[in-house]
């Protein structure tokens, strides 16, 4: 018997060999340069804003936007912070102001602001923003950020589509941001 | 001495060894797992411009083909070629129009040709369709002022299809 149990471990000791690495090495060595070359290091992504159109396609723009009832213009300046406008048939319904914090611009209350606005216009997808000649670009980019969506433990807004009477859930609150005082030139 | 040759030719044969790789392997697999998680398949790609702080935000619409437009903090660029400088924040007053100060005449000139160009493409190939898409690389310190009239002037030239180029968080 341990005869038999002493050849087995001599026939499994002989059996033990080198694993070749050299054709994993050339095919790392391949992939290693194609994987460089599309390898983005600093991701570049874009914010759609598209601008109003000037002339014809204004009024064009305008026509078709009949339905729009609800119009949220947002004037924004870093010297007295946020000024948001519920306008109804071009009428201005409300008024919500919010003051700077410590002398910044206090993205976080507008967003709460904004979080009430949205459940209230549910349908509402757009925003016009009227930043003052002062504000800062990324100001701005972090204002559009704060506007988009509603965060994780906000949850999600309920819209009723009245042509086919389904209900949809979205987190997006106001994706469309229009910037509405550049052709005022 | 003929035993000491003997033994030193089997010594010779003892030194061969074979090359330790399995260090090296490791090494590219973390590498290669590494390059993965970064891989892009985006069709298109914006290599930000030198010098310029892009602002962060925390979209993730990846960038389509457009006219690349970069407003830099001592010039605005037009597919890299420079149109009109900016210097101390502020452009030089021959670039303005009198009658309308947020309109930028060289940089109108630029987009209208490129416009112009792309709508003479489009009569000949039906699959080039101008859209006056425009991506727009802009340095976060600039204030609006300096942007609005870009804007303007793009929208002016055709351009109203304004994308902002931003550095992704995600």
């Amino acid at each position: 018997m341990s005869r038999t149990y002493t050849k087995k471990i001599d026939q499994e000791e002989s059996s033990s060999f080198e694993l070749d690495l050299a054709p994993m090495l050339a095919l790392m060595v391949t992939l290693i340069p194609i994987l460089l070359l599309s390898t983005v290091f600093v991701q570049v992504v874009v914010i759609d804003t598209p601008l109003p159109q000037v002339v014809q396609d204004a009024i064009e723009q305008e026509k078709n936007n009949k339905d729009r009832q609800v119009q949220l213009v947002l004037g924004m300046s870093s010297s007295s912070g946020f000024n948001l406008s519920v306008n109804i048939d071009g009428k201005q319904m409300e008024s919500i102001s919010v003051p700077l914090v410590e002398g910044q611009l206090d993205v976080n209350g507008l967003h709460e602001k904004l979080v009430k606005v949205k459940r209230t216009h549910p349908k509402v997808f757009r925003l016009d923003l009227n930043p003052s000649e002062d504000v800062g670009y990324s100001d701005i980019v972090k204002v559009m950020d704060s506007v988009r969506s509603f965060k994780k433990e906000e949850g999600t807004v309920t819209i009723l589509d009245q042509k086919t009477n389904e209900s949809a859930e979205t987190n997006l609150m106001f994706p469309e941001v229009v910037f509405g005082n550049v052709v005022e030139g | 001495m003929r035993r000491a040759v003997d033994r030193l030719k089997k010594d010779n044969k003892k030194a061969t060894f074979v090359l330790q790789l399995t260090a090296m392997v490791d090494m590219f697999t973390i590498l290669i797992v590494f390059l993965l998680k970064s891989f892009s398949t985006s069709a298109v790609h914006i290599t930000p411009h030198k010098g310029l702080n892009l602002p962060y935000s925390t979209t993730i619409t990846q960038p389509s083909e457009a006219i690349r437009l970069v407003v830099a903090n001592d010039g605005i660029y037009v597919e890299d070629q420079k149109v009109v400088t900016i210097s101390e924040g502020k452009f030089a007053s021959e670039d303005l129009e009198d009658q309308d100060q947020d309109f930028i005449r060289p940089l109108f000139e630029v987009l209208d040709k490129e416009a112009n160009k792309s709508k003479d493409i489009s009569k000949l190939n039906e699959d080039h369709v101008f859209e006056g898409k425009v991506v727009m690389q802009a340095d976060g310190r600039l204030p609006y002022s300096l942007l609005k009239k870009v804007m303007y002037t793009s929208s002016l030239a055709g351009y109203a299809d304004l994308k902002l180029a931003t550095i992704s968080v995600n």
